[in-house]
């Protein structure tokens, strides 16, 4: 359904984008994951039509983007990152002109408007000016809108991005269950949880790079069964690669003067001896941070960083 | 589908400004007030009498022919522009310093016998400085009374002289044989002048030299179209902030997610603009026609005018607001534009009342130009040749700026 091939975007000197490629299928929810500013909105942009390309295709629902725009349009719904509402009409209202933009009129319209104020749970709140909402609901009007046309495809730009627990978990149940109806989802977020929780596949940012891309499983594959072990304190890279040098299947992730990052099997049992290397090459060990294998310690072995830095 | 979703969008503009009732009545209001103000500074025909002279006479002669003066004065009717009330002289002083009358004359003592002997007599009048008018009028009018008494003196003296003086011997009436005399004195006097006063040797006849400009039909005819058209301009420069409001909401952005494309929407937005825009027509058209008594078969035209021509403001302000580069710069941008333009165009005075040289740019802008054709439509004196070149001249000027607007909002100011 969505078929990005070696896409690119710059801004001048500045690489927003830089030549990624990956594939949709109905159906499935395919998540982009990276820290801010990574190149995810941009990439969302350049799907949506909003934003040209400066290299590469974009083929959705089967028409090119470039040459049919209208026809690829048709097929695109949009949850942008930040709410595009007009704050004072009414949700119904909303909807109803949303709606209209893509096509449908009449009877089917008004169905179409209570089903989905029905389906994000504002049918009691739809004659009310969006503008006395609070940030959950008009979050998911604003959800309610990119789908009031029935899209083939759902492109969703963080949508969880400062809502309540409820709405979140709303808005999560929501999107399982237009993927199982056979919408093609693609869902960028920051939040490693939520990527894990509802993607069926995932595509790693950083700096408009696609690091990484596969299913959970084949991600957490490429950790292995290593855990991640962060240290705070004082170090010394040459002497800390020298000395942990005898650890079976450690990894070195990344080494500065006051912390310390590496990946290795079994990292609780080996704490000690860890410890104990450590201070007799004169380096001292502050705090300590185990993690379990999982997309953020991909992510951290992957850049050296947090996905929230 | 994007001729109806240009529907579609200005309906969604109209309803959001309906949200807003007190920009929309402004709006609309516009022009009401704009015309009332008009009514109370000219005090429009139908509307009131025409302002009178007040002229104060102290008597202080008291004798036959000053009490026949300010008598004949005192009972003229709300037609004569003069209306003349007798008064001590204090009392006429305190009127004058309070601006309650245009003038003061003093009767002095020996007016009437100074009259009938054909002697020198000073009279002064004195005028409300606050006025400027009024006391013109009573100048003049004192001027030509002057020179009637003594044309009176002249021809009707010892008539005059004779009925002032009373019955002779101390009796209380005339003989009737002396009323025959005088009658028959007078009668002579008058039968002699009848050769140069019925009809009177000398005429005016008053030729206008030059070909006669047809005259507009009143002053609220003249000021009224460049007052439509400030409310138009302000409705302009008031809805075009409404795409940086939406680039902002994030709404703009997408409607260009849509397949409807930007086109459709920025002419829903026109629509809409113009929906506002022919209602305030309408309504300044039915005010103006009850204040101004315009004429009823150029209303119907006027009103089709005023609604297209004013559509052409609608791109220029928009296309001002998006270049610049935010928010407060676009209406700096079209504040900086509309005070020109309402001067130059005829909406802050009309123009007749301006110099040539600023006539002839005025005619130019685009307010200017439209105001100009809508008044000749109201007088019902249009040239048909010149309101085609004006409608067309407008609507290139207004599809060249839904272009550039076009450009510049899918462009720059979307990147922006």
């Amino acid at each position: 359904m969505i078929q990005i091939q070696d896409l690119k975007k710059s801004y001048g000197d500045l690489q927003a984008v830089g030549g990624i490629s990956f594939s949709v299928p109905q159906g499935r929810i395919y998540g982009l994951l990276g820290p801010n500013g990574a190149g995810k909105s941009t990439t969302i942009g350049c799907i949506s039509g909003l934003i040209e390309p400066t290299a590469g295709s974009v083929r959705v629902d089967g028409h090119d983007l470039a040459r049919e725009p209208a026809a690829a349009k048709r097929s695109l719904g949009v949850a942008p990152q930040e709410l595009a509402l007009y704050e004072d009409l009414s949700a119904s209202d909303n909807l109803a002109y949303w709606g209209a933009a893509y096509g449908l009129r009449g009877a089917a319209l008004k169905q179409r408007v209570r089903e989905v104020l029905e389906r994000i749970e504002l049918a009691d709140r739809g004659k009310e000016p969006v503008k006395n909402f609070s940030g959950g609901m008009q979050r998911r009007l604003n959800f309610g809108c990119g789908i009031v046309h029935r899209p083939k495809i759902l492109l969703l730009d963080e949508p969880t991005a400062g809502v309540d627990p409820q709405s979140r978990r709303k808005l999560l149940d929501l999107v399982r269950e237009l993927a199982s109806e056979g919408t093609c989802v693609l869902y960028t977020t920051h939040y490693m949880e939520e990527a894990q929780e509802i993607c069926d596949e995932l595509g790693i940012l950083d700096h408009g790079e696609l690091i990484a891309s596969g299913t959970l499983e084949e991600l957490r594959g490429m950790l292995g069964e290593r855990d991640l072990l962060r240290l705070a304190g004082r170090f010394d890279a040459a002497r800390a690669a020298e000395v942990l040098g005898v650890f079976e299947g450690l990894e070195l992730v990344a080494v500065e003067a006051s912390s310390l990052t590496l990946a290795m099997p079994g990292a609780s049992r080996q704490l000690p001896a860890l410890f104990g290397a450590l201070g007799e090459a004169g380096m001292e060990v502050g705090e300590t941070t185990l993690t379990q294998p999982n997309l953020e310690s991909l992510f951290i072995k992957l850049t050296g960083r947090e996905l929230r830095e | 589908m994007k001729l109806r979703f240009v529907w579609i969008a200005a309906l969604k503009d109209f309803r959001r400004r309906l949200k807003d009732p007190v920009a929309l009545l402004l709006w609309l209001g516009l022009p009401l007030l704009i015309g009332g103000l008009l009514g109370l500074v000219i005090d429009g025909p139908g509307s009131g009498a025409t302002p009178r002279a007040k002229l104060l006479l102290v008597d202080q002669d008291e004798s036959f022919l000053s009490e026949l003066l300010v008598g004949a004065g005192s009972g003229a009717g709300e037609d004569v522009p003069i209306e003349i009330v007798s008064v001590e002289l204090e009392e006429g002083l305190a009127q004058i310093d309070e601006g309650e009358a245009s003038g003061l004359v003093v009767l002095p003592e020996g007016f009437g016998e100074a009259l009938l002997e054909g002697t020198a007599l000073e009279l002064e009048l004195l005028t409300n400085p606050a006025q400027r008018i009024l006391p013109k009028i009573l100048e003049e009018a004192l001027t030509m009374l002057v020179d009637a008494a003594f044309y009176l003196q002249r021809v009707l003296g010892a008539e005059l002289q004779a009925l002032a003086a009373g019955p002779p011997g101390g009796a209380s009436f005339f003989t009737n044989a002396v009323v025959a005399a005088q009658a028959a004195s007078i009668n002579d006097r008058l039968q002699r002048l009848d050769g140069v006063l019925f009809p009177p040797l000398l005429d005016f006849e008053v030729e206008v030299v030059g070909e006669e400009e047809p005259q507009p039909l009143n002053i609220g005819l003249l000021l009224f179209p460049g007052m439509l058209f400030l409310a138009m301009l302000f409705i302009a420069q008031g809805t075009s902030g409404d795409l940086w409001q939406e680039k902002l909401a994030g709404t703009l952005q997408r409607n260009l997610q849509a397949p409807v494309g930007l086109a459709a929407y920025l002419l829903g937005k026109l629509l809409s603009g113009a929906i506002l825009i022919a209602a305030v027509t309408a309504v300044g058209l039915a005010f103006g026609a009850l204040l101004f008594d315009f004429p009823a078969a150029g209303l119907f035209p006027a009103f089709l005018w005023g609604s297209f021509a004013g559509l052409a403001l609608l791109p220029l302000f928009s296309f001002l607001q998006i270049l610049g580069s935010t928010q407060q710069a676009g209406n700096v941008l079209t504040t900086v534009l509309l005070f020109p333009l309402m001067m130059l165009g005829g909406s802050l005075f009309p123009f007749e009342a301006m110099p040539d040289w600023m006539v002839v740019v005025g005619q130019w802008t685009p307010n200017g130009l439209a105001s100009a054709r809508f008044q000749e439509l109201l007088e019902g004196d249009v040239d048909l040749g010149e309101l085609a070149r004006s409608g067309g001249l407008l609507l290139a000027f207004g599809l060249a700026l839904f272009f550039l607007t076009l450009r510049r909002a899918g462009g720059r100011f979307l990147a922006s």
